[in-house]
């Protein structure tokens, strides 16, 4: 099974090959079997056995100039990210020309290549590096400009690429890399835009204001409510009752609008004489005393 | 002259009476009723306080109107308005006054007025002796033996408030002059 898998992956490396290069490649790389099943597919060449196709003599000639193996184009690894000397490690198979920008990433960062990564170039070619020579790096720190949301997508885009399957993936070139510090790439934006701080201000400050208006109107509402029932604080005490008629009207409750006033009429009036025990009537002396 | 005739202890309501007094009176009154929680506190003691003005009544007033109606009393004041002279003495023994009169409150909340809360009020004065002058068509009290004063305020047939206290009255001399003056203590229509 294992064996069918790599028999498999070998195939499929060499088709692939073949059909990026454009030409057959030498097969004394490969297995027997695999170089069978290609060369059935017409992708590899013997270099014993596969027949020469046949030619003038200038055509011959021409043919015996050039060289048995043309040199093969390597893929351009992704070094952005990567320290200059890292970079120019991994980029052994290529010349390197550095570019020095400025940028907030740390100094020797790499901010961009040309060409870009996953593109194959033969060796020896001139890669381009754009590094960073750290002089907005203090700038950056104590203002830091908050990573846009696409960093997380630009930073897989820029992750290197160790696979087909990534290098296959488009790499922005060196104007389109954005200058921003390596650790903010792919992390969410801890920091709000200056426009988006300056909304929610502003959202906050409406929030205030209409709970103050609506505080307001609660407090008023209350206000009338109570003053309706409760009396006054402190009632007049030097405003004297108004008189009316027999009786008297009352003053302090006139601010919650509630008069009273209060008359005595007298209705009838009976005397009854109560007998002195053993007497019959009621005695009544009346003085005849008149002086002159 | 006839404030010199006092009760030892004036009849007062409180707050707490008033507002007995108006859920008594809201029970039939559906606009009292209604604004019955207006009317508690500090409002009902505003309204006592007038009630309390009304019942500062002087009480040889109330009681006089009594004493016109003993016989004697009666002759006696209708000669002295006949004829200038001397007083004529009247010494009345034990007696009771009955007096019945009506305190009225008028209550006006908001500019419309409420339907009158009327209290009837009984006093009844037990009085061992008093002698009376007859002088110019009135009598004047000129001496009060033990006298005590029983008060009740009613409102239908509830009671709101019961009174009792003893009656004090300086004694004066009947006979001497005093300037006429419009001021008479107790004047009694007498018809002639």
């Amino acid at each position: 099974m294992r064996d069918r898998i790599s028999w498999l992956l070998s195939a499929a490396l060499l088709l692939g090959a073949t059909a990026a290069t454009a030409q057959s490649l030498p097969c004394t790389s490969v297995s027997p079997e695999v170089r069978e099943y290609v060369r059935k597919r017409g992708a590899c060449r013997d270099v014993k056995t596969a027949p020469r196709p046949r030619a003038s003599k200038q055509s011959r000639s021409s043919v015996s100039d050039r060289p048995t193996s043309a040199p093969q184009k390597l893929f351009v690894p992704d070094v952005i990210g990567r320290s200059y000397a890292n970079a120019a490690g991994a980029l052994a198979n290529f010349k390197v020309e550095r570019i020095e920008a400025a940028s907030a990433a740390p100094s020797g960062e790499v901010l961009g290549q040309d060409p870009a990564p996953a593109t194959l170039d033969h060796p020896g070619s001139t890669v381009i590096l754009q590094v960073s020579d750290g002089s907005l790096a203090t700038a950056a720190s104590m203002n830091p400009v908050p990573a846009p949301v696409t960093a997380a997508v630009a930073s897989s885009t820029t992750a290197p690429a160790t696979d087909l399957a990534s290098a296959s993936t488009a790499v922005p070139m060196l104007s389109q890399e954005p200058a921003v510090p390596s650790e903010a790439r792919g992390q969410f934006p801890t920091a709000l835009s200056p426009n988006a701080a300056l909304i929610f201000g502003t959202g906050v400050l409406l929030g205030l204001l209409s709970g103050a208006l609506l505080m307001r109107g609660r407090l008023l509402r209350r206000q009338r409510a109570v003053g309706e029932y409760a009396p006054p604080p402190t009632p007049p005490q030097h405003q004297q009752p108004a008189v009316a008629d027999t009786g008297r009207v009352s003053e302090p409750g006139a601010s919650f609008q509630i008069r009273f006033a209060a008359r005595f009429v007298p209705v009838e009036t009976t005397i009854v004489l109560a007998p002195f025990p053993g007497d019959d009537e009621v005695s009544i002396d009346e003085s005849s005393d008149r002086h002159a | 002259m006839h404030n010199q005739v006092k009760l030892h202890v004036p009849i007062e309501v409180t707050g707490d009476e008033v507002e007995r007094a108006l859920f008594e009176q809201s029970k039939d009154e559906p606009t009292v009723a209604r604004v019955l929680e207006q009317l508690r506190g500090a409002a009902a003691e505003s309204a006592a306080k007038e009630l309390n003005r009304a019942l500062a009544v002087d009480i040889f007033d109330v009681l006089a109107p009594g004493w016109a109606q003993v016989p004697a009393v009666h002759r006696a004041v209708q000669l002295s308005a006949l004829t200038r002279g001397p007083p004529t003495l009247v010494n009345v023994d034990r007696h009771n006054i009955t007096s019945t009169a009506l305190v009225v409150l008028d209550t006006s909340v908001k500019e419309s007025a409420l339907p009158p809360l009327e209290l009837a009020l009984e006093i009844v004065a037990d009085v061992q002796s008093a002698t009376l002058s007859a002088r110019d068509g009135g009598i004047d009290l000129v001496a009060l033996g033990e006298a005590s004063v029983l008060a009740r305020l009613k409102i239908k047939s509830v009671l709101v408030k019961e009174h009792a206290t003893g009656i004090s009255c300086v004694p004066r001399d009947p006979f001497k002059v005093r300037p006429s003056s419009p001021e008479r203590p107790a004047s009694v229509d007498i018809p002639i």
